[in-house]
């Protein structure tokens, strides 16, 4: 069987193209052997995948022999060939000539506008939305990992990175990346994959506790090939759920399948998670994704830009890009503030009709939080009590958050030392001072805790 | 092959083949259309390889035989002819067609050449009435997804249950559904048509009463009609979960008349900007309903016909033209048009009989 692994699949069929292209004409060859590829050599049979009946009919009937000749003269263990229909060949087969695609462009430019009943355009049976794709995802050196590890899971599923778990902040493209290597995975095998966010699954395992269905459940995510959970830190204090999902992941990671997680943060960052969970999603790879640098914001406003077939003056792009720093979805969301003047006083918007529209969305005050607030939301998200943070407690657990709760005092409330340190259980204003320098440096060192301040700031905004 | 068959016969079984035939430069013979003789009837085939049509043809068969010949050429010299009786002579790679004061032969290209139509191994087999086929395909599918990104939205979903038979087509935009009511002995099955094998269909059904019958494979079915069938693969893939998306509640109830909605959209409609944008507005009396369009280099129009209005009184902004495409098939003048805000689907029904419905989403509303 040496010889099977000189050839790749493709290697081999087109050393056999190339032999029975000599043997029929050149209308008959394009007709007829256009999009097919082997799809497995299994024991001597080689199965052929075509893209539709007709060509099945005609290589079985009419060029079987040239075919099979072909084959046996570069491999000579070959005693049987079969033909299978790959649709997804046919869909490539007749793809849409030119003006059809201009006429496809209008169309998403009037997608915005135009709502759309968003379920339709889920698959039932994967729940993956296929618009997410990896050609519109656009990547930039803060997802460039993320990106490049989400490739090579969707090209070898189960092999490469397992789990792959995916952080980073609101709005940023977890999601996209998730639901691509999903559809890119589905596109080129039948893979059964499965992509569901973590309420989803915490209320499907609720239901099937009620209705005593556990079983049919399990057996129904046992059987993915490629489990994607979105959104994993709501999986938090729900203890049944964790634990169903602890034994569905260990079930298909003897299998080799692949499993794909995504969160807000880091697994060692999310508390209350079962220890025995945390760590199984730190045994495969973790990238995150940042905030996209200024190169990468702009990038993404010019494929928008493209993608509604319209022309602005790349200083406004500009002026986007430098406004908005954190989040993708408010980017998208000027840039069809702009598109929507444009269309209702058909021309296009001077800089200072833009920045003038841009302003009301960009400087919409924040939402305005109080001491309270930002006690209550740091004390939720480190899992500890709001009174531990504020008193004389020097334990480690409590002494960081303690110090992050300040310095979102000082940064975003603009609170005096001595008030804060009033607050926080009569401490001298050195403490908090110190408190303060001490996580601006973490911030610039450390990762981690950037990431764990974006997210409450987040909190707190919503 | 030597037969003789009426000019009127011939051209029908022509005329119905010959429309599926794409610009195929690469293969010469998927130009043609092939004859064959076949159970004393004379059958005529075209492929584009995506369907395949074959129509018969009944006539005096002298001597059996098949052969292919150009589409455009016999039917160009068929429909051109006035005689009522043809005689079709196939010899030395000829075809010659003959009547008492026209004689033409012409280039053949040999039948062994031309596609094989596949078969289908029939896993189930169903009957629906050729006018009942029609009617539903016809009244869903403008609403066809002309999008390529989600294949199973590119085709209509006909779902056969014991009691009823369902037509389903979306582009995401909007839903359509068309309901025959009947109880029928066919298994209960569900399968997706492509657009353009529905279009041919629609073509090829007649009003007769006449029961089709569907043979339906792995991936393919055959649609066998009283002188003609239709091959074409099959969508394959799960249809979108559309009864989950129709609303149970609605902000707006509108109860109108159907034709002075129709009449009055398509007025209005005149002055709709480039997204076909018209408002609807459900007036604060709730007895009038108000229809209006601005377009800026024209000027603006509206509209006010009177109406039954229930719930909230809020302005939607919707495509005309996607209105109308679902107000056209219902049967019933008194309709109802429920809303559901600027952002939520609309729905469209008859008051008394439910047999199709239609849900819309509005344009953003600026």
């Amino acid at each position: 069987m040496g010889d099977e692994k000189i050839f790749s699949k493709e290697e081999l069929w087109q050393a056999a193209l190339g032999e029975i292209e000599l043997n029929i004409s050149k209308a008959n060859f394009l007709t007829w052997l256009k999009n097919t590829s082997i799809d497995s050599i299994k024991e001597g049979v080689v199965v052929i995948s075509v893209p539709n009946h007709f060509s099945k009919e005609w290589l079985e009937n009419k060029y079987h022999k040239f075919i099979f000749q072909a084959l046996k003269k570069l491999i000579s263990e070959i005693n049987k060939i079969d033909y299978i229909i790959n649709a997804n060949a046919e869909n490539k087969n007749t793809a849409a000539p030119e003006k059809e695609k201009t006429k496809k462009i209008n169309e998403t430019a009037l997608l915005k506008e135009q709502l759309s009943l968003a379920e339709i355009e889920i698959n039932p049976e994967t729940n993956l939305n296929q618009r997410y794709m990896f050609d519109t995802f656009i990547v930039g050196s803060s997802n460039e990992l993320a990106h490049a590890a989400a490739l090579s899971v969707a090209k070898n599923p189960g092999q490469t990175y397992n789990p792959l778990f995916i952080y980073g902040g609101v709005g940023l493209g977890k999601t996209h990346l998730l639901q691509a290597i999903g559809n890119e995975a589905q596109k080129k095998e039948k893979l059964r994959v499965k992509y569901v966010t973590s309420e989803k699954f915490t209320e499907e395992v609720v239901t099937a506790i009620q209705n005593h269905t556990m079983n049919q459940l399990k057996n129904n995510y046992r059987k993915t090939d490629i489990l994607i959970v979105d959104d994993i830190q709501f999986l938090v204090g729900r203890e049944k759920t964790q634990e169903e999902f602890f034994h569905l992941f260990n079930t298909l990671y003897e299998k080799n399948k692949q499993i794909i997680l995504s969160s807000d943060r880091p697994p060692k960052s999310i508390a209350t998670l079962e220890d025995r969970l945390r760590s199984r999603f730190s045994g495969g790879m973790i990238a995150d994704i940042g905030y996209p640098d200024f190169e990468t914001r702009l990038a993404i406003l010019k494929t928008k830009v493209a993608a509604h077939n319209f022309k602005i003056n790349e200083n406004i792009l500009i002026y986007i890009a430098n406004a908005i720093t954190q989040n993708i979805r408010e980017i998208e969301g000027c840039l069809t503030r702009l598109i929507a003047f444009t269309r209702l006083t058909k021309k296009e918007p001077t800089e200072e009709e833009a920045i003038r529209i841009l302003n009301e969305v960009i400087k919409t005050p924040k939402k305005i939080f109080n001491i309270k607030q930002i006690i209550k939301t740091v004390a939720n998200f480190y899992d500890i009590e709001e009174k531990d943070l504020i008193a004389k407690n020097r334990q480690k657990e409590i002494v960081k958050p303690r110090q992050v709760a300040m310095y979102l005092l000082r940064e975003d409330l603009k609170s005096s030392f001595p008030y804060i340190g009033k607050k926080f259980g009569n401490r001298d204003h050195t403490t908090v001072i110190y408190a303060c320098e001490k996580i601006n440096d973490l911030i610039k060192t450390n990762e981690t805790i950037k990431q764990e301040i974006g997210i409450i700031r987040e909190r707190l905004n919503n | 092959m030597e037969i003789i068959c009426l000019r009127e016969n011939l051209l029908k079984a022509i005329n119905q083949t010959e429309k599926i035939i794409g610009k195929n430069f690469s293969l010469p013979i998927l130009n043609n259309l092939y004859f064959k003789t076949e159970k004393g009837r004379l059958k005529i085939t075209a492929t584009n390889l995506e369907i395949a049509i074959s129509s018969w043809v009944p006539g005096k068969i002298n001597e059996e035989g098949e052969t292919t010949i150009p589409a455009k050429i016999i039917s160009g010299i068929i429909s051109g002819l006035s005689d009522d009786k043809i005689n079709l002579r196939f010899k030395d790679n000829l075809l010659i067609v003959k009547t008492d004061n026209y004689q033409a032969q012409i280039n053949t290209i040999n039948p062994k050449e031309f596609p094989l139509i596949p078969k289908i191994k029939s896993e189930n087999k169903i009957k629906i009435n050729q006018k009942i086929l029609k009617k539903h395909l016809s009244r869903v599918i403008k609403v066809v997804s002309e999008s390529t990104i989600n294949s199973v939205l590119s085709g209509i979903l006909v779902d056969n249950k014991k009691k009823e038979i369902k037509f389903v087509a979306t582009d995401s935009f909007r839903l359509a559904v068309s309901i025959e009511k009947k109880e029928n002995e066919n298994e209960e099955i569900s399968f997706i048509i492509p657009f353009r094998t529905a279009l041919e269909i629609i073509r090829l059904s007649s009003d007769k009463d006449f029961d089709v019958e569907i043979n339906i494979g792995e991936n393919q079915a055959v649609f066998i009609f009283e002188q003609s069938e239709i091959i074409s693969r099959l969508i394959e893939g799960k249809f979108p979960d559309y009864e989950k998306i129709i609303p149970n509640n609605f902000e707006t109830k509108i109860f109108l008349d159907k034709n002075d909605f129709l009449k009055n959209i398509k007025l209005v409609g005149l002055f709709s900007a480039r997204l076909g944008e018209i408002k609807i507005n459900p007036l604060n009396d709730k007895e009038n309903l108000e229809i209006k369009a601005e377009e800026n280099n024209l000027g603006t129009n509206k509209s006010v016909i009177s109406a039954q209005i229930q719930g909230k009184t809020e302005e939607v902004v919707f495509n005309y033209r996607y209105l109308l495409d679902g107000l056209d098939n219902l049967e019933e003048n008194k309709i109802i048009f429920s809303l559901n805000g600027n952002s939520g689907p609309s729905y469209l029904n008859s008051l008394n009989k439910a047999d199709y419905f239609y849900l819309l989403m509005p344009i953003r509303n600026q």
